[in-house]
């Protein structure tokens, strides 16, 4: 990987969107995106995703590696919440309830991520499965699930009978407004296909790169405001939230590659899917599921250290990961 | 015209809501109001919304209204000990307060 990719991951719109948003914060700007401003801008996101994946789908036709992704998808998500906790709770002996909240967040999908590797694609004109993006719940919900199931059970011996159980998390995953929008878009976009999405694709495909670079603006606000935080963090922990996105993306891209995708494809599943850190959804599902875990920390973590370091180093290098691994393997 | 009735009121964070309002039906209340998106600052530091990215920080507030003193304090005990006494961030405290129609509560 060259330092020019990087430099061109660093100097594109949605980075200096997010180091405005943190800059403003940090000077303590009254700049504010409003609440439902950020939300919408969420929202049509998920829902651009969905749609074009599912428009593009319709184009290509489904065939069985769907279904194969959907499994690779989930025991990745499984895998990764697994060396996460393992790792914290071994490793660093951190307690299993701070160990299962981080590593759930780490093991989730950022769906920040996930749209800024395709923005980073569709910039330099690399194509990918369409279906890739809608793996998103399989390998979130599997991710917070494991997470949430391996920190209880240590947690068990001191009696905690008011969190949810496996079933209303698993419920409570597939039902959440990332799922439904996703694969709400997707079914969308898969029924109506080109043609009759010819009137509404417009907006979500040209306005797509705009609305991204500027909801990183609000993600860059509340990164910002959270800064101080990392100062109470412990340096194993810090560290861990440098390299284990680095791990993800490589087990991710070779995962990918096995089973068949194109470098466009392994990139988006290897950092969009695997390697980010969800710091809008985990944290909720978290803050409930293991409320003994410190909610600050694993957000930090994953919002002010993870995030940074996936768009600017983590993309381009998913990407040459899979370039490589296509030759390789 | 008016008549003496006890307004609980339970200041707590957003994630858990629903889950107070079950419990809160478990004692049949008749009714409540629920305030949204609110900001303050307590033992656990500064507690507000993170810019429509997530209400998660965000506290709630939940205002009940019952007749009946004692039913006011068993609902008061049930909120401590299932969430504010060691889990979640919150206060609860109660109000003398005066009804009109208080057949309604």
């Amino acid at each position: 990987m060259t330092a020019e990719v990087i430099l061109q991951s660093f100097f594109s719109p949605p980075t200096l969107f997010f180091a405005l948003g943190i800059m403003a914060a940090v000077i303590k700007s009254d700049l504010r995106v409003p609440d439902e401003a950020g939300a919408t801008m969420g929202l049509f996101l998920l829902t651009a995703i969905g749609i074009r994946a599912g428009v593009a789908v319709n184009e290509t036709g489904i065939d069985l590696q769907v279904a194969i992704g959907a499994i690779a998808a989930t025991l990745i998500g499984c895998l990764l919440a697994l060396a996460g906790y393992t790792m914290l709770t071994r490793l660093f002996s951190i307690d299993p309830a701070n160990a299962g909240s981080i590593a759930g967040h780490f093991g989730a999908v950022s769906s920040m991520t996930l749209i800024l590797s395709i923005t980073f694609l569709d910039q330099i004109k690399v194509t990918y499965e369409p279906f890739v993006a809608a793996l998103y719940p399989f390998m979130d919900t599997a991710a917070l699930v494991t997470a949430i199931l391996l920190a209880r059970r240590s947690l068990s011996s001191k009696k905690d009978g008011n969190g949810p159980s496996t079933k209303e998390l698993l419920i409570e995953g597939l039902t959440a407004r990332t799922t439904v929008l996703l694969i709400g878009g997707l079914v969308i976009g898969f029924i109506t296909g080109p043609q009759g999405m010819a009137r509404a694709l417009p907006l979500f495909d040209t306005l797509f790169f705009g609305v991204a670079s500027f909801f990183m603006l609000d993600i860059g606000l509340v990164a910002g405001a959270r800064l101080a935080e990392l100062k109470k963090v412990n340096k194993f922990v810090l560290g861990y939230a440098l390299l284990m996105p680095v791990i993800h993306v490589l087990v991710a891209a070779t995962i990918a590659t096995l089973i068949g995708l194109s470098p466009g494809g392994v990139t988006i599943f290897a950092i969009g899917l695997a390697g980010g850190a969800s710091f809008i959804s985990a944290p909720i599902v978290m803050r409930t599921a293991l409320p003994q875990a410190n909610p600050s920390l694993s957000l930090a973590l994953a919002l002010v250290v993870a995030l940074p370091v996936n768009v600017i180093v983590g993309i381009p290098l998913a990407y040459h990961t899979a370039v490589f691994l296509a030759g390789a393997l | 015209m008016l008549a003496e009735a006890k307004k609980v009121v339970i200041i707590t964070e957003a994630v858990i809501e629903e889950k107070v309002i079950q419990l809160l039906n478990t004692h049949e209340v008749k009714g409540y109001t629920v305030y949204r998106s609110l900001t303050g600052k307590g033992e656990r530091g500064l507690r507000s919304g993170l810019g429509g990215l997530l209400n998660f920080s965000e506290n709630v507030c939940i205002e009940i209204i019952v007749s009946d003193e004692l039913k006011a304090l068993a609902i008061m005990e049930a909120v401590y000990h299932k969430f504010l006494a060691d889990k979640f961030a919150g206060i609860a405290y109660l109000e003398d307060i005066r009804v009109i129609r208080p057949e309604k509560f």
